[in-house]
This record gives structure tokens, sequence and C-alpha cells, in this order.
């Protein structure tokens, strides 16, 4: 799992962001992986997201990037992973081609992780 | 932020776990999932050899059934058998008479929904595995993307349907339990046991399957409350001896399902020193047959000598078969043929408008004429079998021509290739090819189906008795279906008395050649004492066969068939099914074998015949598991063909010695390939000088001792 956070109020605080835009960017346009983006800090977040850790690390080709700190997303990227409908959703799923395909909430069970990362990896 | 090479690195080694992991799984599941595929015969039964020596003796031997299988067990052998009742009711669902109720359907379809999904965790198995690897292809080859992207979709699509389904129908099992709670608590309920199948590694596939076959075996009951007439099927267990030779069963005790009765529990001693009758006839007529046989003058040319003395015998008994399958098959010919009429629609819808004008169109006269059409139905069936098996016959009879004049090897070898190439030239639908010959030249073949014919008959004039004598003059374009009916039944019956006159070797000998295990018919088995026959609901439907209290000799390949017949009230259902076991010696056994020896001393240029009678020693090893962890079958397994197959002594009468008017030779023996092969030195007892001499014994045309035969060819 790849934890983006960003110290803030402090000198790094810029380029805290700047390098988490980059892991993001990075881990999103991979060739052939289905990325479950998680945004929050709250506890029950936290435990979603060792959930979804433990659903990625058996599988080479998904991976989660926990957004601590939303300033990391690019200007309207948030939106775009969290629609309207979606906007109580603790994270989104991108499919192979990059695509938002399932978004979760943190109350999620292991089967409904498991559900959204294949939902990702096959034609949907 | 944390470490991205260290976690890229834990990936890794995750990774290679997962591989290793998944290999495994695939490896060591297998035979679980297969029991949660389906209720095959497999499912029902299991048995459970009880060997007197071995690694087996301690735990038993287990033996998965499979439908009309056949097993090598030792001739001194319990056998239990172990039947499970819900896997039974499973397999029968289908067989209730009537059909099943709208719900019964439902709950059927899901039963089937689950089993064929639950039949791709195996497969899902293998892509993941796909996946891993093509991934990590493309690690390296990054033009390999797409190509991993690919495996990772099949994967998760298959994966996919594979969870929906099972939770799809945890629900459904949780509306039916538990109407009352509501969407959001069911889903929790299913998340909670479905959530143990992700709590680490990839998935944990065995609680995957476990919840699979929870969800069938709940299925199974829900279905077995909706149909009450499943409760009503009666189940009965036959067993039967075939003695070896034979072709008549002999009822064999079943504990629980009849009374046959039981002997003295009696353990056949392996090492017996005895002279079997065939062998000893054998020995005489070879005794004969040497008296007017040449020296021969090399290793080939008393090969030669042997296999014409060999084939000779053979020529006769093929010859006089050939004689016995024309006459059967001119005569059938033309009754099989007026039975072609039928099979056209128009003739038997002709017949059957003029039948409406003799009987009406009252309900009990469309049921007659319904039954009428449906023995129409029957006789096409039943023609085109019988054309088939009537014309390898008659191609089998006009081998007789192809061989006159010929020396009898070269007849062999003519006869030989005209039996393969008759085989698989004419082919029947539902029956082996290899098979057809052997069939149709068997009596009981043709008596099957008169009695066929004859059942149709009868439960038609049964059924509207007074109507059945009406339309029994019937006639379109001077035919009636059921006059038909009855002469071919006459002309089978005919048949099975002219192929009686066929030498009961021919068979063997032809199933010999085609490779074939000995046949069974099942016409000729005759009903057990007491035959009992359970309701399926009962307990314990099990049973056992002690081959010790068997009474009457029991020999090496004798084959003792366990039956499985199903009933609905009298009726018999379409749901049986066999399995046959080989008797066989394993551990330490002696044979007895008579040959044509061809004796050689040094001092000489020729090879003597002489006959012989040679006694072999051998161990035979008990079968036991395999490495791949299945249980070796003992028929057709590691032990069926022995390249050795032991040691012993042969004695045989000579004529080295001038001087001497008796000449007895003993010689140690090396014997290969199941006792066709003997070679070995031995001494002349009684001559002066020269005493020492080589002999060898080739017996691959006896039909005695022959190969035990492959379990793959059964049928």
């Amino acid at each position: 799992m790849r934890i983006l956070d960003v110290r803030v109020e402090t000198p790094k605080e810029k380029s805290d962001i700047a390098k988490g835009r980059v892991v993001l960017q990075s881990e999103i346009s991979h060739p052939a992986k289905t990325v479950m983006v998680i945004r929050g800090t709250t506890p029950e977040i936290s435990f979603f997201a060792d959930n979804a850790d433990g659903r990625s690390t058996a599988f080479p080709w998904r991976e989660v990037v926990w957004v601590k700190n939303t300033a990391i997303f690019d200007e309207g990227q948030e939106i775009m992973l969290f629609p309207k409908k979606f906007m109580n959703h603790c994270a989104v799923v991108l499919d192979l081609e990059d695509k938002p395909v399932a978004w979760l909430k943190e109350d999620s069970s292991l089967t409904d992780i498991e559900e959204a990362f294949l939902k990702a990896g096959g034609s949907h | 932020m944390n470490n991205p090479k260290g976690t890229e690195m834990f990936k890794r080694i995750r990774y290679c776990m997962v591989c290793f992991f998944t290999l495994g799984l695939i490896i060591s599941i297998n035979p679980f999932l297969q029991m949660a595929a389906g209720s095959t015969v497999a499912d029902v039964v299991t048995y459970r050899e009880w060997p007197e020596g071995g690694k087996n003796k301690e735990n038993g031997r287990a033996l998965t059934a499979e439908e009309h299988a056949r097993y090598g067990i030792d001739f001194n052998s319990r056998v239990d058998i172990e039947i499970d009742s819900a896997q039974l009711k499973s397999r029968l669902v289908d067989k209730v008479p009537g059909g099943l109720s709208e719900r019964a359907l439902k709950v059927q379809a899901r039963i089937r929904e689950l089993k064929e999904t639950s039949r791709q965790i195996n497969g899902s198995m293998i892509t993941l595995k796909q996946a891993l690897d093509d991934f990590s292809k493309a690690k390296e080859d990054p033009q390999l993307w797409d190509n991993a992207k690919s495996s990772i979709k099949i994967f998760s699509d298959q994966m996919m349907s594979i969870i929906l389904t099972l939770k799809k129908a945890m629900l459904l099992r949780l509306e039916t339990e538990k109407p009352d709670i509501d969407e959001k608590t069911k889903t929790g309920m299913v998340a909670k046991q479905t959530d143990l199948i992700f709590a680490k590694g990839t998935y944990d596939w065995n609680e995957l399957v476990l919840l699979y076959q929870q969800e069938m075996t709940a299925l199974d009951k829900e279905l077995g409350k909706l149909i009450p007439e499943l409760d009503k099927l009666q189940m009965e267990i036959q067993g039967h001896i075939y003695r070896a030779g034979g072709s008549q069963g002999e009822p064999i005790p079943l504990s629980r399902y009849n009374e046959v009765k039981l002997c003295v529990p009696t353990p056949l001693p392996k090492v017996t020193f005895n002279v079997p009758g065939d062998q000893l006839e054998l020995f005489n007529e070879y005794s004969k047959t040497v008296q007017t046989m040449k020296d021969a003058k090399s290793v080939a040319e008393a090969l030669r000598i042997q296999l014409a003395a060999d084939t000779k015998r053979l020529k006769a008994a093929l010859e006089q078969s050939f004689e016995g399958a024309a006459a059967a098959a001119k005569d059938a010919r033309q009754s099989v043929e007026a039975m072609k009429f039928w099979t056209n629609e128009d003739n038997a819808d002709g017949w059957a408008d003029e039948a409406k004008k003799k009987v009406g169109s009252a309900p009990e006269a469309k049921k007659i004429i319904a039954d009428y059409k449906q023995l129409q139905l029957d006789i096409t069936i039943l023609y085109k079998e019988a054309k088939s098996e009537i014309e390898v016959m008659t191609r089998y009879s006009e081998m007789r021509s192809s061989i006159a004049g010929q020396a009898p090897e070269e007849a062999m070898i003519t006869i030989m290739k005209g039996i393969n190439a008759i085989s698989y030239q004419i082919k029947q639908p539902g029956i082996k090819p290899e098979l057809l010959l052997p069939e149709a030249l068997r009596p009981s073949t043709w008596l099957v189906k008169k009695a066929d014919v004859e059942k149709l008959i009868k439960s038609i004039k049964d059924s509207a008795p007074a109507l059945a004598a009406k339309l029994e003059t019937v006639k379109f374009e001077e035919r009636n279906p059921l006059q038909d009916a009855q002469a071919v039944s006459e002309a089978f019956n005919k048949m099975a008395e002219q192929l009686k006159t066929v030498n009961n070797e021919i068979p063997g000998w032809l199933a010999q050649v085609l490779q074939l295990p000995p046949a069974i018919a099942t016409s000729e088995m005759q009903r057990p004492d007491g035959q009992e026959r359970f309701s399926i609901i009962k307990e314990d439907l099990g049973s056992s066969f002690d081959l010790q209290t068997i009474c009457g000799q029991r020999s090496e390949y004798d084959q003792v068939r366990i039956s499985y017949k199903f009933y609905d009230n009298n009726a018999e259902l379409d749901a049986g099914w066999h399995n046959d076991f080989q008797l066989r010696k394993y551990g330490w056994k002696d044979s007895v074998v008579a040959g044509i020896s061809f004796t050689k001393q040094r001092s000489t240029n020729t090879y003597k015949p002489t006959a012989s009678l040679s006694w072999i020693l051998d161990h035979t090893s008990w079968p036991g598991t395999k490495r791949d962890g299945t249980i070796e079958k003992g028929v057709g397994g590691k032990n069926d063909i022995e390249l050795f197959s032991g040691v012993g002594l042969t004695s045989m009468a000579l004529d080295f010695d001038p001087t001497q008017d008796t000449e007895l030779g003993l010689g140690l023996t090396l014997s290969f390939l199941n006792n066709k092969v003997l070679i070995g030195y031995g001494a002349d007892l009684q001559a002066r000088e020269q005493k020492g001499f080589w002999f060898f014994s080739i017996n691959l045309f006896q039909t005695t001792g022959m190969f035990p035969g492959n379990a793959n060819q059964i049928k």
C-alpha cells in the first residue's frame, strides 16, 4: 500500500503534495494495474485501508494508494474520482484502463473489497 | 511516506509464495473438488477392499466406484460397500416418475448452477497462476503488458462469477430459512461467511469449496423435502460371480441384501502345485501334436512350427464359427429387413390412420395407438442395432472364402487383420467398435434383443387387451407392426440357437485379439435367493461381500459383478449401474503352464519339439497408491503384464539317448510376459552322457492364461 500524506504547515508541505501527486499519477498510469484510491483518515478508514491492503498484496496487479490528505489530488481529480453520487464513499477502484468502476464505504466487508478489485480487473 | 522499494521487494516475495501456494493447492484440492462437482457413481458408492496382505492390510484399500468400472481385487479379500444416501438421492432426482414440481425444478436449477460454477474453481486456480506468470513476464518485457491484462481479465471474470454465484445461493437459502430478517442483515450474514475466503493470501480455497458444499448440501435437503416421491424409490444390490471361461453369473452372498448360502470362510492357497484341468487337457493335446512335428533347424523355424500347431487348432474352430455366423446372419437378415418398413414415418402414420378407423378416437384408443407408435420408434432403434450386428457377422462369415487354401499361420494373420478391419468399418452409435463382433457372435446378445421385443409386445397387449386384439388385424400395405415385431423376435431366437454351435473358445479368442476384457451378459444373471429391496431413505444401505464365503471353486480371473437397481413400486428405473471386480492373486503364487517346448543339446543343431508342463512361482506386488495419490486399479495396473513372470521347473519327455526307452527332462525355467515365453536349462535324467539341454516355449496363441485385459476398455 502506498500511503501519501502531507506535512502541513511545514516547509515540506508543497514538496509533499508535489511528490504525492507524482506517486498517485504513476500508480494510476501503470499499464496493467487496478488501483484503489482511499481518502480520509478516520479510524474506520484506517481499518478499511488495512483490509484493502490485505486484498491487494497477494496480487501484483492490485495497488492501494491511501491519500491521507486530499490536497494531494490534482485540481478536479477528486471530483472525477468521487462524483457527486459517491461523495460519501472513501475509496474508488480504477480498472486496467484507469477508469473508476467501483466505490466503497469504510464499513465495506472483505468480500465487498474483493468484488471491487475483481470488477476492476475484469470486463465489468 | 513509506518506502516503495521495500514494498516492491515484499510483493515479489509474496508473489513467489503465492505461486507455490497456488500450485500446491491445484494438486492437493483436486480430488476434493471432484467430490463437490456432482452426484456421480463415485459420490454414491465407495468400496473398501480388506486384503490378506500388502500395505493395505490394516486400513483397507479404498476403491472409488466408476460407472461400469473394473478393478482387480485379491481372490481372498472381503469388500465393504458404503453408500452415501444423500448423494444417492441427488443422483436419482431426475428419475422421479411424473417429473418435478415447479418449485422443485427451480431448486434443481439452482443446484445445477452451483455445481457447474463449482467446477470452475479448479480452472480459476490455473487462470490465477497464468495471470501471475504473465504479469511477472511483462515486468521484464513491457511489450507483454497487453498479454498480462488479458490474463488478469480472464481470471477476474471467472473468480467474480464464482463469488457472485456463491453469494446468490447463500442469500436465497437465507430467504427460505429466515424469511423474517431484513436484506441488510442477510447480506451481513453472508459476508461474515464469505469473508473467511479472503482472510489471507489470495484465497482460502478450502473455505471456498466448503461453502459451495454447504450450499449444495442444503439445496439437496430442500429438494429432498420437495420430492416426497423420491422417498418411495427402492434400491437393491445384486452380486454375481462369473467363473473364468463361462458367462453364467452365479449369485454371491451380499450382507443385508440376499440370503444366498454362505460357506465356511476358506482362504484359498495361492501356491498349490495343482495342475488345472485346462492345462492338463492342453498338455495331452500337445503330446499328440508333437508326434507329427519335425525337428526345427533354427529358433525361427521352431517358432514357426509352434505357431503352426497352435493356429491349426484355432483355424478349425474359427472355420466352424464362420459357418454358424453365416447361417445365423442369413436367417435373420430377411426378418430384420422387414422392420425397415416401419422406420418410415409415413408408413407408421398410414397405419395409425387405419387403426383410428377401427378403434375410434376414445382416450383409451388414442393411448394404444400412441403405444403402437412408440413400438414403431423402438423398432427403428432395434433395426439400426441389429442391422450393423448382422452386417458384422456377414462380413465375418465371408472370411472363410478369403482364407481358403491358406496355411494356418497365413490364415490367422488374414483373420486377425479382417477382424480389426470389420470392427472399425461398421459403426454403431453407443457401442465401442471393437465390441461389435464379439457381441454379435454371442447367443445371449440375441436373446436379450428377443426379450426386449417381447417385452414391448406384451406391454402393448396388456395395456388394453380388447383394443389390442382389434389392432392386430389392422394392416397398412398388408403389414402390421405387431406381427413384424413378432417375426423379428422369432428370428432372434433362431439366431441365438445357431450361434450356440460356435465354439465357446472363439468369442474369448476374439476378445483377446481385440484386447477386450471378458464380456458378461446381463441377461444371464440369476436372481439371488431372498433378494431384498430397501427404501432409499434407509439410514444404512451399505453391504459387503467376502470372497472366502462364496461356495464353490473360485479362480484367478473370475469376475464379480455388483449391480445396483432402482424401482418405483415394481417398475425398474433407468438409473442402475454395475461395478466389476476381477479376482487376482497378489503376493506369492504359482501357476502351471502346458506348452510345446523346443529342446536343444550343445552337440546338436536342431530343436526337438516336445510337450512340456511348467510350474512357475511368482510374486505379484499388491496394488497400492500411485505417486499422484490415486489408487491403483489392479486390473490394467503396473503388474498386469509382467515382463518377468517368475521362476520354476519344467518337465518334459525327451528323446536324446537312443539307448533309453524313456527319458524325462527337468529344467530350471525363467518365465516372461505372463508365462507366454519360457526359457530354461535342464537335465535329461536318464541320459548316460550329455545330460544338459536348453529349451524354450512360446505360447502366444493360447487363450488360457490370457493377458488379463485393459481396464480402460470397459463396456
